[in-house]
């Protein structure tokens, strides 16, 4: 029987961001029997994960967990997800939020069937932002191989509706509809879980590293990219300038983190990232050399094992020092830093660069939804200011996809907590 | 590398360095940034990084024998670049401020140009001289009657014997100062392993890149990055201090052998060589102590380390040719109640600037080419046992 003192509360929650956070979030909270709507930015979910070659700590592929994942969405009619969404604001308090969405067009609807013929017929083409702008897609697209939703998006920047429409002549399905307006979305919420994740930080700023100056100084990220089976290069890891097979590689650590002009933070996963890039190295050229520039190589727990063992396999050079200059010469990249055991410069010429750039808030980008506090960094603080709405992942703090997971568990648990407390008045 | 080394910690000299706005030590996290960054730290031998901890950990021995801290030449872009903010530049020339009253000779003049408080004495001490001086030629009560000459007011002979007794004293001073700099560092390159490199021919290099300013130029031409260093007025403007500083020092001298040699007697006709060469010297060092000053109040925490010590020498140098216009003016005007103070105070200042050259920030004149001749020696002995090394080596496997 109903409790006449009981308040009416939605028992329900948005969850900002349909990265490894924001599905790991919806799906638990879903199978607790909270209906669950997730706001995603991108076309597709599956966040910075679904960019990866391979993942922590086991080195698959990350597809593999991000199915299980998308299946788990499929068959759960709790979870309702938008894409090409993002929240414009945020009112209300626990068990009863109000927040609207404003959805871009996709300007393709549910009768796509990924059948590629508008590609073809496409005569524009954009930066690829999946593979990090190395590489170009048409202006209609599918964002990935593996992408969920499986559905072909137009980019607005590149298309030129007016003058062109030769996609939606080769669709057979009548799945292209070049006048979809943006929409406007109203939805209530018991609590907000917010998984906005991160950006990689911008290289270019660093401006001694000469990211920008020559194409061969790649992030982390891009390397990644660089190395996945549905990269730029097929999985192939050649130099971005002139197809080289990159043999001699250096990492730089640090490269924008636990730096005052930069982040001021650690990035938390950059020196794992570093050591499980070098393995994609190893495995692909066993006479590959491998130079890591650190100031001090962070490997907690567990992981401490995974460092010794690419440590120990004799392609790997340490060297205690951070990376300050990187000159072009002679078709080489000449990465300078003091080794510091040793107390000599040292200038190593490489193929290829990778810096380890670390991780910035995706909240930087602008405004945060209203409620919302964070740091000067960004990230999203618990101080009190924002009971209902709770941060899981990247959102919060730097950290790993296992960190990211078992956050997001934390969060809908906190989540609950306030809306069942809403609910008891 | 291996052996232990029991430290000792000064932490007396830490705090004094602190004291020096040496900034924020603690911060460092010894990445090594800032040696990377320095345009002119030697491969083999990289500063500031070294220099950083052992200021941390108090070494303050091996820091008072580091030519390191006399190789810098304080462009900043290590601070610039300082993931952490710990000014590695200050810390520098924090260094360079407390080397030059340790190895003072004697001792406490070195400690009463760090203080203001003995401001007064310092000066009181070329006034007492001179009043002594003006004294004896009659001059001391009221100026001398008619045309303006300066000769009539202080006479050569008396000027010079309180001059030459002042810039003797500070030769020798200088010498004794830098020596006790030179045994320890040199005592540490005898240790290493080398060869016999020479010792003249590091001289003549040094010798030639100071007068052509070329650590300067590096500080500009071999950097990286696009942030501002806010030093990079230095190459011109120490240049143009320099080279006046030397013109001057040319009409000085030149006027010295005239009147003892060539009964050359001034006031020189305002078209003279040596009076052209001494006046647009004079204005030269006007303006780049302007720039130096300008920079310095502008640029506040980014211009670097900024002390009594460097405000009071870089001041004293600018009175001292200001005055030395004001003189010269007043005497042209026939404005003997300006011209004959303007010409004491010149005289006061100008002892001061030379007397005490060895504890005041002047004394990098003493310290920085002594420093620069130690390390192209160590790096030349290095090279040379390198080679030796790598030529026995080449041997044995051939």
């Amino acid at each position: 029987m109903l409790d006449p003192q009981r308040r009416s509360v939605h028992r329900s929650m948005v969850v900002v961001g349909g990265g490894i956070a924001g599905i790991s979030a919806a799906v638990e909270a879903a199978e607790a029997g909270y209906e669950v709507t997730i706001v995603e930015r991108n076309p597709y979910l599956g966040g910075r994960v679904a960019q990866l070659n391979k993942y922590f700590p086991k080195l698959c592929a990350p597809t593999c967990g991000l199915e299980i994942n998308f299946q788990r969405i499929k068959k759960n009619p709790r979870i309702r997800f938008l894409t090409m969404a993002e929240v414009e604001s945020i009112s209300g308090r626990p068990g009863e939020f109000d927040i609207t969405v404003k959805q871009r067009p996709r300007y393709v609807n549910d009768r796509c069937t990924s059948c590629d013929a508008c590609t073809e017929a496409c005569t524009q083409t954009r930066p690829d932002a999946y593979n990090m702008g190395m590489g170009t897609t048409k202006a209609i697209y599918l964002p990935h191989a593996m992408a969920f939703p499986m559905k072909y998006v137009i980019d607005d920047n590149a298309c030129r509706p007016e003058a062109c429409g030769k996609c939606v002549n080769a669709c057979k399905y009548g799945a292209i509809d070049l006048a979809m307006p943006a929409r406007s979305i109203h939805l209530k919420a018991g609590a907000v879980i917010m998984a906005t994740g991160w950006d990689p930080y911008d290289a270019s700023r660093i401006d001694n590293l000469g990211f920008g100056h020559s194409p061969d100084i790649v992030t982390n990220i891009m390397m990644e990219r660089l190395t996945a089976p549905n990269g730029p290069t097929g999985g192939h890891l050649v130099r971005p300038s002139d197809g080289r097979a990159v043999k001699r590689i250096a990492f730089v650590q640090c490269a924008g983190s636990r730096d005052a002009l930069h982040l001021g933070y650690c990035s938390a996963i950059c020196c794992m990232a570093s050591l499980k890039q070098a393995s994609y190295v190893i495995e692909r050229f066993p006479d590959a050399e491998v130079t890591i520039f650190y100031i001090d190589l962070r490997a907690p727990g567990g992981y401490d094992a995974f460092s010794r063992k690419i440590q120990a396999s004799g392609n790997v050079r340490l060297i205690n020092g951070k990376v300050a200059k990187i000159v072009e010469t002679a078709g080489d990249l000449v990465v300078e830093a003091e080794d510091i055991q040793a107390q000599a410069k040292r200038r190593v010429a490489v193929d290829m660069v990778v810096l380890a750039s670390g991780m910035a808030s995706a909240l930087a980008r602008g405004k945060p939804p209203a409620n919302c506090a964070v740091d000067d960094d960004s990230f999203v603080v618990a101080d009190g200011t924002m009971p209902g709405i709770f941060a899981a992942g990247c959102a919060r703090s730097p950290g790993d996809v296992s960190a990211a997971v078992q956050d997001a568990t934390a969060a809908v648990m906190q989540a609950i907590g306030a809306i069942q407390t809403a609910a008891r008045g | 590398m291996n052996q232990t080394v029991a430290i000792q910690p000064d932490l007396e000299f830490k705090r004094a360095i602190l004291g020096l706005d040496a900034g924020d030590l603690s911060g460092c996290y010894q990445c090594g940034t800032c040696s990377v960054m320095c345009p002119v730290s030697p491969d083999d031998d990289p500063f500031p990084r070294k220099e950083m901890i052992w200021t941390q950990w108090g070494l303050k021995d091996r820091l008072m024998h580091d030519p390191a801290i006399w190789l810098c030449h304080q462009c900043q872009l290590c601070s610039t670049y300082c993931p952490r903010e710990a000014k590695p530049a200050n810390v520098m020339a924090a260094l360079r401020e407390y080397s030059v009253a340790f190895h003072a000779f004697p001792r406490f003049l070195g400690e009463w140009m760090n203080k203001p408080r003995y401001l007064p004495l310092l000066l009181a001490i070329p006034v007492v001289a001179l009043m002594i001086v003006l004294a004896i030629n009659g001059t001391l009560t009221e100026f001398p009657k008619g045309e303006i000459v300066f000769r009539k007011y202080v006479p050569f002979l008396l000027l010079d014997s309180v001059f030459i007794t002042a810039v003797g004293f500070a030769l020798i001073a200088g010498m004794v100062s830098v020596a006790r700099y030179w045994r320890g560092a040199v005592a540490e390159i005898n240790s290493a392993e080398g060869t016999n490199v020479s010792l003249l021919g590091a001289a003549w290099t040094v010798l030639r890149d100071i007068l052509l300013h070329r650590e300067f130029d590096k500080c500009t031409d071999e950097r990286v990055g696009d942030r501002p260093s806010y030093k990079t007025h230095m190459p011109h403007s120490h240049m143009a201090v320099f080279f006046g500083f030397i013109g001057l020092f040319i009409t000085t001298t030149g006027l010295f052998i005239g009147i003892y040699f060539f009964d050359f007697f001034p006031p020189m006709s305002q078209t003279h060589p040596l009076k052209i060469l001494g006046n647009v010297s004079g204005a030269v060092v006007i303006v780049a102590c302007l720039v130096f000053m300008y920079r310095r109040a502008v640029d506040k925490e980014k211009a670097g380390k900024t002390t009594y010590n460097d405000w009071l020498f870089v001041t004293v140098l600018l009175l001292v040719s200001v005055t030395g216009f004001l003189a010269q003016f007043a005497r042209l005007a026939d404005a003997a109640g300006v011209a004959y103070p303007s010409y004491f105070v010149h005289l006061v200042l100008v002892f001061f600037l030379l007397a005490y050259a060895p504890y005041s920030k002047f004394a990098h004149v003493f310290y920085r080419p002594a420093a620069m001749l130690i390390a192209r020696y160590r790096g030349a002995r290095k090279r040379a046992a390198g080679d030796v090394r790598a030529a026995g080596g080449a041997g044995a496997t051939a």
